[in-house]
């Protein structure tokens, strides 16, 4: 699932969750108030009412708040690279380009090509995602003022090491290459963006591509 | 005594000690049986397997298979065989902090309303140049 998806999915859930929980302990405190519980029945509610209103939180930040903020800085992004697919000690260009929806001085701009391992496994009744991600190569360069308007482009080279593992992919246990955009803005969360590079089983030729 | 497996490899670079082959390659060797009780055997067979270890529910693929013998072993008798199995180009070994690929040449023996006998000897497969 891109990992775009797999935010709204994962701020869908913790909402829905969210939303039930909170409803199910708003009900239990009205019953205890209108039957006149003792104090210490409703100071033991309060930490349920506390998580379920966190979540609800949660849920809205990840699937309204956080883009409406993105959204109010900059428009939607382009990433090109050179190739959808390279080899082991390949080069691989990337061109990132984003229009600024207002005059604003962002932070470091940061590209950097990423090796995620993904592991899915049961827990009890759960399904958890593990994941570990290590930063191959990257570029980043300073902070820099941008009009309204003004097109946010960096252009860099990155390689994937000859000694490194390609893309693998089961239902359970992955192994990725990302190209992950970071973009600092100042009083709004980071821009975040990734996209995938599929590294073949094969090795380029001293100083490829 | 449980029964003794023995697997051989011809050829294959040593990487720590582990038999390295490259992706297309040819691999060869034989294996070794000796049981440690009379059994009926439906099938003694060799395969060229692959699976993830680690945290993720796993994963795994038989590549290839070559029988050996069947029918009853007994303790004195060694059971030898030969194999000889194509690797294919993909998935290289990989060993990681939530995620390893292991390749292997599993040695099975099927043992009628009984749980199978199994060995696994492994090895690596990842060209020479991603070394």
């Amino acid at each position: 699932m891109p990992r775009d998806m797999s935010k709204v999915a994962g701020g869908g859930c913790i909402l829905l969750f969210g939303l039930f929980f909170s409803t199910v302990s708003v009900f239990v405190v009205s019953v205890m108030w209108a039957v006149g519980a003792p104090w210490f029945f409703l100071l033991f509610t309060l930490p349920f009412l506390a998580v379920g209103f966190g979540m609800v939180g949660i849920g809205v930040w990840n699937l309204f708040l956080y883009r409406l903020l993105i959204a109010r800085a900059f428009g939607p992004p382009s990433i090109e690279l050179s190739a959808s697919q390279v080899r082991l000690g390949d080069q691989l260009q990337v061109r990132f380009q984003q229009a600024s929806r207002r005059d604003q001085e962002i932070g470091k701009v940061a590209i950097q090509l990423v090796f995620r391992e993904s592991a899915t496994y049961r827990r009890g009744r759960n399904t958890r995602t593990s994941e570990t991600s290590t930063v191959i190569d990257q570029y980043e360069t300073s902070g820099q003022q941008l009009a309204r308007g003004e097109l946010l482009t960096e252009t860099c080279t990155l390689r994937v090491p000859r000694s490194g593992m390609h893309s693998f992919n089961t239902p359970d246990n992955a192994l990725s290459w990302l190209v992950r955009i970071t973009v600092q803005i100042p009083g709004t969360p980071d821009l975040d963006e990734e996209t995938v590079v599929n590294v073949l089983p094969s090795v380029a030729a001293d100083g490829g591509g | 005594m449980a029964t003794q497996f023995t697997v051989r490899f011809d050829g294959g670079e040593l990487v720590n000690g582990v038999p390295c082959f490259e992706p297309g390659q040819a691999v060869s060797g034989s294996v070794v049986v000796q049981p440690d009780r009379s059994m009926e055997c439906r099938s003694l067979t060799v395969r060229l397997i692959w699976f993830t270890e680690g945290r993720g529910n796993p994963a795994s693929d038989q590549v290839a298979e070559t029988s050996i013998t069947q029918g009853r072993l007994v303790p004195e008798m060694v059971v030898e065989g030969a194999f000889q199995f194509q690797l294919p180009q993909q998935p290289w070994s990989y060993s990681g902090r939530l995620v390893s690929v292991i390749w292997a040449i599993e040695v099975n023996v099927d043992v009628p309303m009984a749980a199978d006998l199994t060995h696994r000897e492994r090895f690596l497969l990842r060209p020479r140049a991603a070394r």
